[in-house]
């Protein structure tokens, strides 16, 4: 395997149907690794497999980096061993959204499998998983799909909750457009729907397609109860920014 | 061909599939044997050369005793230190150590 080098087969990820046109077939991996009897050696296993296509192999850094964004594989195969693999996959993610990536060696501390995931890692291998449940992990990761233990579902699933307690739900209006917005405070100063078309200069049946779909994103049924939540939510303290309710725009405190 | 016969063992898993990938690709070459968990045993496997894994800092030395009991081996590692390690480096080891044992 060449060193610092995109593998050299173009097209080699399509197979032709037999129709003249051609189909996207096999996976494209990267290999970003500190250790070369891993790159090396995964690539030229990884390289043996049916489905499987090795686009580079290369030490983790910048070098890595711009094959990756240059390359857009399918799937990376991250060593996490090194200090900078976390950076690394975030800016894996940024430079190729598309990408997934695999944790090669991860230890399965909490801190540790919570900061992989923060960074955009989706597949996760210690370097006591064989060889062929690491081509499945490959081949599920080019899936979009993401493999961890139980445990680490486990530790996921508790943090999300938690940072769902931290954090304050939206206000209802947040759900609303600036033009809806408008007709809500309208209809608060019980505006009749033909009143708020000649008010705002637009057709009563667009009005009534905005008070549809404000009723629709409010989860209630009439105007009136639409208007008691938000009336409600205002005095529990969520920003409100429906024009024409000003005066009740401030933040309790 | 005459196929090196190869032990590999001691080693986390990942790195023996890798290690057997790259035995297996070479037609003098056959992994006899290889040690998944607990205490294991080399003689019976009849293997040209064993593959062991060590911590990267250790200095490893191996003494080895004849079943007669009458011959004994020290064995002196000689580290590949002036290189990376790679599937060339570690072939190339392989085949320079099959060669003394015949």
């Amino acid at each position: 395997v060449p060193e610092n080098d995109a593998m050299d087969a173009p097209d080699a990820d399509t197979l032709s149907t037999g129709h003249g046109e051609k189909v996207r077939t096999l996976i494209r991996v990267f290999i970003a690794a500190d250790v070369r009897l891993y790159r090396d050696g995964l690539a030229q296993a990884l390289g043996r497999q049916e489905g499987l296509i090795v686009a580079g192999a290369q030490r983790c850094g910048p070098e890595a980096l711009a094959l990756i964004a240059e390359l857009l594989p399918d799937v990376v195969l991250l060593d996490v061993g090194m200090p900078q693999s976390c950076a690394l996959a975030r800016e894996i993610q940024r430079s190729a959204p598309g990408t997934s990536i695999v944790a090669l060696g991860v230890v399965e501390s909490d801190a540790q499998m919570l900061a992989y995931a923060e960074a955009g890692i989706t597949g996760y291998l210690t370097l006591d998983t064989s060889l062929e449940d690491l081509i499945v992990v490959v081949e599920s990761a080019a899936r979009g799909e993401a493999i961890c233990s139980p445990q680490l579902a486990g530790r996921l699933v508790r943090r999300l909750a938690a940072l769902a307690v931290d954090r304050e739900p939206d206000p209802p209006e947040a759900r609303l457009t600036g033009r809806e917005r408008e007709i809500v405070a309208l209809i608060e100063r019980d505006l009749s729907n033909k009143e708020i078309a000649n008010s705002l200069g637009i057709e009563v049946a667009t009005v009534k397609n905005h008070v549809h779909n404000v009723l629709e994103k409010l989860s209630v049924h009439r105007r009136s109860e639409a208007i008691r939540l938000l009336n409600r939510a205002h005095r529990a303290g969520a920003a409100v920014t429906v024009p024409g309710l000003q005066d009740r725009t401030t933040r309790a405190s | 061909v005459e196929r090196s016969r190869i032990f590999v063992g001691n080693m986390p898993r990942l790195l023996r599939d890798i290690v057997e990938e790259i035995v297996r690709s070479q037609p003098d070459m056959e992994i006899t044997a290889h040690h998944e968990e607990g205490e294991f045993r080399i003689e019976p496997h009849q293997a040209d050369v064993v593959i062991l894994g060590e911590h990267a800092d250790a200095e490893l030395k191996i003494a080895t005793v004849a079943n007669d009991k009458r011959g004994a081996n020290l064995v002196d590692p000689r580290r590949l230190s002036t290189v990376e390690l790679s599937p060339q480096v570690l072939l190339a080891a392989i085949r320079a150590a099959a060669s003394k044992t015949r």
